[in-house]
């Protein structure tokens, strides 16, 4: 209990209504029909700190955090007043963080793009509203919830806001200060599941298409069942993946979850959808009893009403012992992306660039900051105007910035991977050119004027309301 | 199971995100209306019986995600549906632009003959109403849809909305409609099921029931 509180008890205290409501560890109020299980032992929670404290001293050493160590305390679960440090670490949001000081901050107090502030605000009252944090309309944590969306949808315009973020946002932020949070948000949505957010939601639609191999192999009788009723993966999985299970586990057993994707990836949530599978539709009678589409989609529903959250750790067995390699993972999605690219000639997704787990996001976040300084280097060499601020753009194209600026957005540049959306692209594929060509590429682009992924994010009704699709 | 009706019916509720579908469909489920409603991810789903012209009919209903980008995944899910609530917000005029785009995709994804009643939600929020009823109505006539001012706050006409669209499709099916056509919508039911293992008497006696 004392654990706990060191990483949410001062979030509570800020609370403004003030009530006295009891909650349960995790910050649900009581009696709401949600029961949080058994925690481990105080002793044992205490030795999981030691061993996660020495992780996170060595984490700068290689083969420390190379170790099979990392994988083992996973699974064994994070202790709870941990989870504010090692998500960010595992998940490479650390070191974007630490790279990009400030930025978070200039992003937070810029004026919001103004289509989203709306449609973000619809959202934030409806996340949790069960949890401590989320109770009132002007508690911090419906305040933070915008922040970090709003942040986003400047951090990367070309994807705006998703509603599937609300949850995965409103989670870590139960877990980690503001900043922190939406780093991790990042990272979860440009390298863990890039393209689950995204206007066309590829990610996803890709994953549902990767989904019936992951069952056939793990579950074939669940599997056959499913396709004898016309039940197709997006039917059941888009909120169980998109949301990162947030709305279909106990809460306790999310975390543990969470704990396995930060360290794994995406092959957790297949795991877990084979595990949900197997416990509504694995046995002979539960098949027999589900003879429809209707009610075998009822069934994988209300498959949470079956998990019991005292049960946490041999769901979490369970997950774990559901075999898919990275390897296996990777050798399909190569196939997949055959099928996807026969279908969809247009499509530039491409989900091999994915970070499968904490090892693959790490190097990644490592990759672009060697380019950032190999890149310093030759802008040194050119004696190119680095493009760090607002100030050195607007002096290539101020007509470009003016756009911008119209849409409400204060353009912030991030030193690393990811950013604000053209910015970013012209930055990492064309500073290396020299000043009076890069001026030509940004006038061709203004002149084209046509921001397409701008464009794509923008909702119906909003600014197009004729806008017709395919 | 035990529960015996006449027709399966597959129903949408479609429109903008935060018009109030998921309460819509709560209300006339659970006859009182959600406070603590999540904002749907992907699609949900609920179903009842209802009583409509002496026919017993289960609605099955498809509740999907209302935010524009959801789109590529909803699509999926309007394959074979019979009848379908459109919903927008009567505070939100944006909400009401955004229909014409909502009724394209339900006519060309679902079944042709799919009956879509137009549902104005959020009727007991009139101080701050945006898209008058008038305006509406002829919308809803110029395309042929069924109108309806529906609050799932206080409930008045959301069971209207879901039985009077159930109505016309079972009308259809007494003049025009095939149900046993592909992806019609319309199953029969356990009831029905037994007349039809003698197709001819089944026909004979629905026709009867026509003439009355």
């Amino acid at each position: 209990m004392e654990v706990q509180k060191d990483s949410t008890g001062d979030k509570a205290d800020l609370e403004p209504s003030g009530t006295a409501t009891e909650t349960d560890r995790h910050g649900f109020i009581l009696g709401k029909g949600i029961n949080s299980g058994d925690e481990p032992s105080p002793a044992l929670v205490r030795h999981r700190e030691m061993k996660w404290l020495s992780i996170i001293s060595q984490w700068d050493d290689v083969s420390q955090r190379r170790s099979s160590k990392v994988k083992g305390q996973c699974q064994k679960g994070i202790p709870a007043s941990l989870r504010a440090k090692c998500w960010p670490l595992l998940c490479g949001a650390m070191e974007r963080m630490r790279l990009n000081q400030a930025l978070y901050q200039t992003l937070d107090e810029s004026p919001a793009l103004q289509n989203w502030v709306e449609v973000i605000e619809k959202d934030t009252d409806r996340q949790f509203p069960f949890h401590e944090m989320f109770l009132s309309k002007d508690g911090h944590g419906q305040r933070e919830l915008f922040g970090v969306l709003k942040a986003y949808t400047q951090f990367r315009p070309d994807e705006g806001y998703c509603q599937a973020q609300g949850p995965v946002a409103a989670v870590l932020l139960m877990n980690m200060p503001t900043e922190e949070a939406f780093w991790c948000l990042v990272q979860i949505s440009e390298l863990y599941l890039p393209g689950y957010y995204s206007p066309l939601l590829e990610g996803v639609l890709f994953d549902a298409a990767m989904l019936p191999w992951v069952l056939k192999r793990a579950c074939p009788a669940a599997h056959r069942h499913l396709q004898r009723q016309g039940v197709e993966p997006l039917m059941f999985a888009t909120d169980w993946l998109m949301c990162l299970y947030t709305r279909h586990l106990p809460f306790n057993t999310l975390l543990r979850v969470w704990d396995l994707f930060f360290c794994y990836g995406v092959r957790v949530l297949f795991q877990v959808a084979v595990v949900l599978v197997r416990r509504a539709l694995g046995r002979g009678d539960q098949r027999e009893e589900c003879d429809g589409q209707m009610e075998t989609l009822e069934r994988l529903r209300g498959v949470k009403e079956h998990l019991l959250p005292e049960h946490a750790d041999a769901f979490i067995q369970e997950v774990c012992s559901v075999s898919i390699s990275e390897k296996d993972l990777q050798r399909r999605t190569e196939r997949e992306l055959e099928n996807w690219r026969k279908e969809r000639p247009d499509s530039t997704f491409d989900p091999r660039v994915r970070c499968h787990g904490y090892l693959m996001a790490w190097e990644r976040v490592k990759e672009t900051e060697e380019k950032k300084e190999r890149r310093a280097k030759e802008k040194g060499n050119l004696s190119l105007a680095p493009l760090r601020s607002l100030s050195s753009l607007s002096s290539l194209s101020p007509s470009l910035l003016r756009k911008w600026k119209k849409r409400g957005s204060k353009v912030v540049e991030e030193d690393c991977e990811g950013g604000a959306g053209e910015l970013r692209e012209l930055d990492r594929t064309e500073a290396w050119r020299k000043p009076a060509e890069l001026h030509q590429i940004l006038q061709k682009k203004e002149a084209a004027s046509e921001h397409p992924r701008m464009e794509a994010c923008q909702e119906w009704g909003q600014s197009r309301p004729k806008h017709t699709h395919t | 199971m035990s529960e015996t009706y006449d027709f399966l019916f597959k129903f949408l509720v479609i429109g903008n995100a935060g018009t109030g579908k998921s309460c819509l469909l709560h209300q006339f489920i659970e006859k009182r209306f959600k406070e603590d409603s999540n904002h749907t991810i992907g699609v949900e789903f609920g179903s009842k019986i209802i009583s409509v012209v002496n026919k017993f009919v289960k609605l099955q209903i498809w509740d999907t995600a209302g935010q524009e980008r959801f789109r590529s995944v909803t699509r999926s899910y309007y394959r074979g549906a019979a009848g379908a609530l459109l919903v927008y917000d009567i505070t939100s005029r944006e909400t009401y632009n955004a229909l014409t785009n909502w009724l394209t995709d339900a006519r060309m994804l679902a079944s042709q003959n799919i009956v879509i009643i137009l549902c104005g939600n959020k009727k007991d929020l009139d101080a701050d109403r945006e898209v008058t009823f008038l305006e509406a109505s002829r919308f809803a006539q110029e395309n042929e849809l069924m109108f309806l001012e529906t609050s799932a706050l206080t409930g008045e006409n959301v069971e209207e909305a879901f039985v009077q669209c159930a109505r016309k499709i079972l009308n259809k099916i007494e003049s025009e409609l095939d149900p046993e056509r592909m992806g019609s919508g319309i199953q029969y039911g356990d009831a029905a099921l037994r007349q039809l293992r003698s197709p001819r008497r089944a026909q004979a006696q629905s026709a009867q029931e026509c003439g009355c």
